[in-house]
């Protein structure tokens, strides 16, 4: 992926016009993680108006290893703003600044593993009403936009995501959860995604975001397609500047339910080759399924918490494996 | 592998092309899975350059290396005969036989390899007869391309035709009055086009057998254009399959010469997580004169224990990259 690749404008900072497609999706996410509480989280709206509801999503990591998450799909009647389900999105300044509020319920989990079991989390996950603002300021450049060739191919995959773009942020968060409240002042990432989207086009990828500071972070991407071609890209963030990868080896060690619980990488870049270790030191286990036509496609979509070391700068930030599930099996694992 | 054109022939030596630099070589390697120790020959003929590659190195198992590298003169390309060393296709596709008969350098302390002066003059030698003969436990892999636009496994200016099949091994080797002969498992190649060791910018290559039915050949390689690709075949159940990824770590030494590797590997029927134990190292090198430019490249030959899904294996952990200001262009990945 080179700059000339891809059109970015200050207006994909808005919503875009939805193609035809059922399965349209537009969708902002942003994070924040704080290196020293070994906390912070996720928050993610996707606006799916052809199929008239947003996939409204917060997975927060407390510090004490509790998780505080919500899933819903609230209604949506036109593609105008991301305001769904108590998230709401604010562009306050295109590339520069933005911000991410959910006021409503949190489900407050002990138990990690209650996220394997969708119906049982509903059902029992005690609740706490809960107000998170994200704050994120660009301390990247921008990388991606809309692909300026036919044939040239999207991060995700064009079935995935047509339009993409991300960028390293400071991430000022303010968690209010029920009578406690977290704040930190800590670095992160962001992103905003237009297109056709099912989660299971994924086959199977490998997602790593982190900062290591505010000059300092990587976001690198493994993925699979049915064909058996694997695609590596991404960027290492070095000195503020982001330099496209040329190559990437991933090598992950797995708890006994096939979650990632270790990360080795090697990335190079035209200017550097560097080797990373990551250890995941708290996992939300989640999936997604969906019927298409008359089959039933599930995928796990594991979002783990990772501590990271590059030489002598420790990163924190997220690691993300999807994958469809065959026979109840990740297609991807053990690699 | 409709990508490639092999035929019987092709085990033979080919007509040179124009280039100067046009090589053809075989390489063999065969190890002792009991006893732990074997190695490699090649013969790489250069005859538009008056000469052949000769190299034998051996990983005795009392830890030193039995090794000779040689230029000796050829002027044709009509068979694999120089310096002592010898190759010959009993059955195409199915046997071949490489002989060595001279003398090798005894190497206790290996980094006397990295002085090529000091080890002519002061290492001690001893004869040696080798025969390897190489019966095919695999298909083969590779060939000829048969499309202008298609990539060969080490790239164009690196071999044109190119394939490899993993082997049965009955070894007779003689050093001195040490007898090492041994039944083992092994790999052969055969290489033929322009080829300068420097238009490979950098490799890690894995040339391995856990006997006669598993074993693999895994390349992950980066030509001049710094474009790295992965190739290669996983060798399964006595079938060939083709990889479809490549993941390489490598652990290194104080020199920085690769240690230990793990390796996850994909086909479109098996995934493999493998993990390597370099036994002993062969830091080898290579320099070529390009007009003005003296270009250097090391060549790490590293023998190397695996374990893959239980299965022990032996084999040749091979890498080869260019060196700025002294330092390989790839370390530390």
């Amino acid at each position: 992926m080179q700059a000339q690749d891809f059109r970015l404008t200050p207006h994909d900072e808005f919503n875009h016009t939805p193609s035809a497609e059922i399965n349209f999706n537009e969708s902002v996410y942003v994070n924040g993680f704080d290196p020293q509480q070994r906390s912070g989280g996720w928050m993610r709206i996707g606006n799916r108006v052809n199929e008239g509801y947003a996939e409204a999503q917060v997975c927060l990591y407390l510090p004490d290893g509790r998780l505080a998450v919500q899933f819903q799909r609230p209604a949506i009647s036109h593609n105008k703003a991301f305001a769904a389900g108590g998230l709401s999105y604010t562009v306050h300044e295109p590339y520069r600044h933005v911000s991410m509020r959910y006021q409503g319920d949190l489900l407050v989990l002990d138990n990690p593993d209650m996220l394997r079991d969708a119906r049982r989390l509903f059902a029992e996950a005690p609740r706490t009403a809960a107000v998170i603002d994200f704050d994120l300021t660009g301390v990247s450049p921008l990388h991606g936009g809309e692909p300026t060739r036919d044939d040239q191919e999207t991060m995700y995959g064009r079935d995935f995501s047509f339009g993409h773009f991300n960028q390293h942020t400071r991430t000022v968060a303010r968690m209010a959860i029920g009578d406690e409240v977290f704040t930190f002042d800590s670095y992160g990432w962001r992103d905003h995604s237009w297109g056709p989207r099912f989660w299971t086009n994924i086959y199977f990828y490998r997602l790593f975001i982190a900062n290591f500071g505010p000059d300092r972070g990587l976001m690198l991407l493994k993925i699979t397609g049915r064909d058996g071609v694997t695609r590596r890209c991404g960027v290492l963030q070095f000195d503020g500047d982001y330099e496209d990868i040329t190559d990437l080896d991933v090598y992950t060690e797995w708890t006994p339910r096939k979650d990632p619980k270790a990360i080795r990488l090697g990335v190079r870049t035209t200017k550097r080759a560097v080797q990373l270790e990551g250890e995941v030191i708290q996992m939300a286990p989640l999936s997604n399924r969906r019927k298409i036509g008359e089959q039933m496609l599930s995928s796990r979509i594991a979002e783990g918490l990772t501590m990271w070391t590059w030489g002598d700068r420790t990163g924190i930030g997220v690691t993300e494996y999807i994958e469809l599930l065959e026979d109840g099996q990740p297609v991807g694992y053990p690699l | 592998m409709a990508d490639y054109l092999l035929t019987p022939a092709d085990e033979l030596t080919h007509s040179p092309g124009p280039e100067r630099h046009f090589n053809e070589s075989v390489y063999t390697n065969a190890f002792d899975h009991q006893r732990r120790f074997g190695g490699w020959i090649r013969l790489g003929n250069r005859a538009n350059e008056g000469y052949a590659e000769l190299a034998v190195c051996l990983f005795l198992p009392d830890g030193r290396i039995a090794c000779q590298f040689l230029r000796p003169a050829i002027d044709n390309n009509a068979s694999f005969n120089a310096g002592g060393m010898s190759y010959s296709v009993e059955r195409a596709h199915e046997c071949v036989v490489m002989r060595f008969q001279g003398e090798v350098m005894l190497v206790e302390d290996r980094e006397w390899l990295r002085s090529p002066k000091r080890l002519f003059e002061r290492a001690p030698r001893s004869p040696c007869e080798l025969e390897w003969r190489h019966t095919g436990c695999s298909p083969i892999y590779g060939g000829a391309p048969t499309r202008p636009d298609q990539q060969t496994m080490f790239g164009r200016d690196f071999s044109l035709g190119h394939f490899n099949q993993h082997t049965t091994v009955v070894s007779r080797l003689r050093i001195g009055a040490e007898n090492y002969d041994f039944d083992g498992y092994g790999w052969r190649d055969h290489s033929w086009g322009p080829r300068l060791w420097q238009n490979i910018l950098f490799d890690r290559g894995f040339y391995v057998s856990c006997g006669p039915d598993r074993g693999f050949t895994l390349l992950k390689i980066a030509n001049q254009d710094g474009q790295v690709r992965r190739a290669g075949v996983l060798f399964v159940d006595g079938a060939y399959e083709t990889i479809t990824d490549l993941d390489v770590f490598t652990e290194w030494d104080v020199n920085k010469d690769p240690t230990a590797v793990t390796l996850t590997a994909r086909s479109a029927s098996h995934s493999a997580v493998i993990h390597g134990r370099v036994l002993n190292c062969a830091p080898l090198s290579n320099r070529r004169q390009m007009g003005e430019t003296v270009m250097n490249s090391r060549i790490a030959e590293a023998f190397t224990e695996f374990e893959w899904d239980g299965r022990r294996g032996y084999g040749m952990t091979e890498y080869v990259e260019r060196l700025h200001d002294g330092v390989p262009v790839a370390w530390p990945l």
